[in-house]
């Protein structure tokens, strides 16, 4: 026979992270073993996060959506390094690009680029670090000297 | 971990190596150091019995560093008297343990910090600093020229490791701080051997004697003020905050750190961080080693390090 129901991904995940973190990591011995077990806990906790909405796709549209806004506001200036950028295809590779511009340009256009394109980043960064932070914490723990 | 067939490969390249017949009876892999997978080997050796190594294994380009320079300048310093570990062999082609390796001697002694450590732990990082490369046989590192140069170098060789480790696409935020260091790198008075990764938990000691200085990896020509950039933001974040570092330096070494310029070393030690932190995604996304510290260190521990970097300079 079939099952009732089967369980879902989230739950077995959470048995798992469970499992090591209150089974198998207590009784770990070796260095290289333990550290290993806590950075799985983690890892098991990133792969929760991702699956609850993998960010790749939806932060390409962003980034696209934030070069296009600067498209608008770039046409005015000649500059070839603006028009360079904006003829990638890839929204990263053209955000790059024109960070890389306002660096050397220095001018007020470039403020106005930087203020579209970072919040975009820096909201990316920042929702990213929010997800590796059991990661991060396992990983810390485990820094040897500066303790 | 290090498999059956590969240690009876170990033995037989440690019989040549020490001239003696020895068994690799442990091999405990240690969780410090992420560049190299490092295994503390207790061998038994027919003529000098009991003896404890540490291996050193590369890991598929893991941090965009080698051995071979390591190995270079680890001999070239202990020749000259700097407490350095004794290297005992290197196999550079990956035949015996399928990655580059080499074997040191093990240093009795601890990595965990302690304040009466610090002491001769910067004094002898300044002695580091102080030393003519070139006169203890370190002629194998690229100079820089230009007074600008030691700061332009480490930003391009940072670049074109990120750039080459690439998985995906690349970051505006890395591209950007690149730039922001091209345009802004200072003038280096004199260039000197640059740890490249000091700090505690770099190196060990005992009852407050300083035994060796470890990971010298990233050792290279530059600025001194890299080092001690990195010893201040890096590994010695949580001991001093960054003013008593400064007065605590001037006061155990005499080393005056301008604000502008530490800034822009601390800046230049994050970007290389967030660009070798990369070559660890490249690694685990292409499955070539699917170790759960390439993952934390290809993602949680490069964005803690690009974010630190946007905050302070972009």
């Amino acid at each position: 026979m079939t099952l009732p129901v089967s369980p879902d991904v989230e739950t077995i995940l959470d048995s798992c992270i469970e499992t090591l973190r209150d089974v198998v990591v207590p009784s770990v011995e070796g260095e290289w073993p333990r550290y290993s077990a806590e950075l799985m806990v983690g890892s098991l906790e990133y792969a929760k996060e991702l699956l609850r909405g993998h960010p790749n796709a939806a932060r390409r549209e962003e980034m696209a959506r934030a070069v296009e806004e600067v498209r608008g506001i770039v046409a005015v200036d000649p500059a070839p390094a603006w028009s360079e950028a904006l003829a990638e295809e890839s929204p990263f590779q053209a955000a790059s690009r024109l960070l890389v511009a306002c660096q050397n340009d220095g001018s007020e256009l470039s403020e106005r680029v930087r203020a579209i394109l970072h919040p975009v980043l820096r909201q990316q960064l920042d929702a990213e670090m929010a997800r590796t932070i059991g990661l991060f914490s396992a990983f810390a723990r485990n820094m040897v000297g500066a303790k | 971990m290090i498999s059956s067939e590969q240690t009876s490969a170990l033995e037989a390249h440690l019989g040549e190596v020490l001239g003696e017949r020895c068994r690799l009876v442990k091999a405990e892999r240690m969780s410090m150091g992420q560049s190299r997978a490092m295994y503390i080997g207790q061998l038994e050796c027919e003529r000098a019995g009991v003896r404890k190594v540490v291996i050193r294994v590369e890991q598929w380009g893991l941090l965009g560093s080698d051995s071979r320079d390591e190995v270079r300048v680890m001999r070239a310093l202990r020749a000259a008297g700097f407490p350095v570990a004794e290297v005992l062999s290197y196999e550079p082609t990956g035949a015996v343990l399928g990655q580059p390796f080499f074997v040191m001697e093990f240093v009795e002694g601890t990595s965990v910090f302690t304040r009466e450590s610090l002491d001769p732990y910067v004094q002898t990082l300044a002695g580091l600093h102080r030393l003519d490369p070139a006169s203890v046989g370190i002629d194998f590192f690229e100079v820089p020229r230009a007074p600008r140069d030691s700061a332009l170098l480490q930003v391009e060789r940072w670049y074109e490791v990120y750039r080459r480790s690439l998985a995906g696409e690349p970051s505006p935020l890395v591209e950007e701080a690149a730039q922001w260091l091209r345009n802004n790198a200072p003038e280096t008075p004199r260039p000197c051997l640059v740890h490249g990764d000091p700090g505690p938990g770099n190196y060990l000691h005992e009852g407050g004697e300083l035994r060796a200085l470890v990971d010298w990896e990233f050792a290279h020509l530059g600025d001194p003020e890299e080092d001690w950039a990195y010893l201040i933001s890096m590994r010695g974040m949580g001991i001093m905050d960054e003013a008593s570092w400064v007065a605590y330096l001037a006061d155990a070494v005499g080393v005056e750190l301008d604000p502008e310029r530490l800034g822009y070393w601390i800046a230049l030690n994050l970007y290389k961080g967030a660009c070798i932190d990369q070559t660890a995604l490249g690694i685990f996304i292409r499955r070539q080693y699917l170790a759960p510290n390439l993952l934390a260190i290809g993602t949680c521990i490069h964005l803690s390090a690009l974010k630190r970097l946007a905050d302070k300079i972009l």
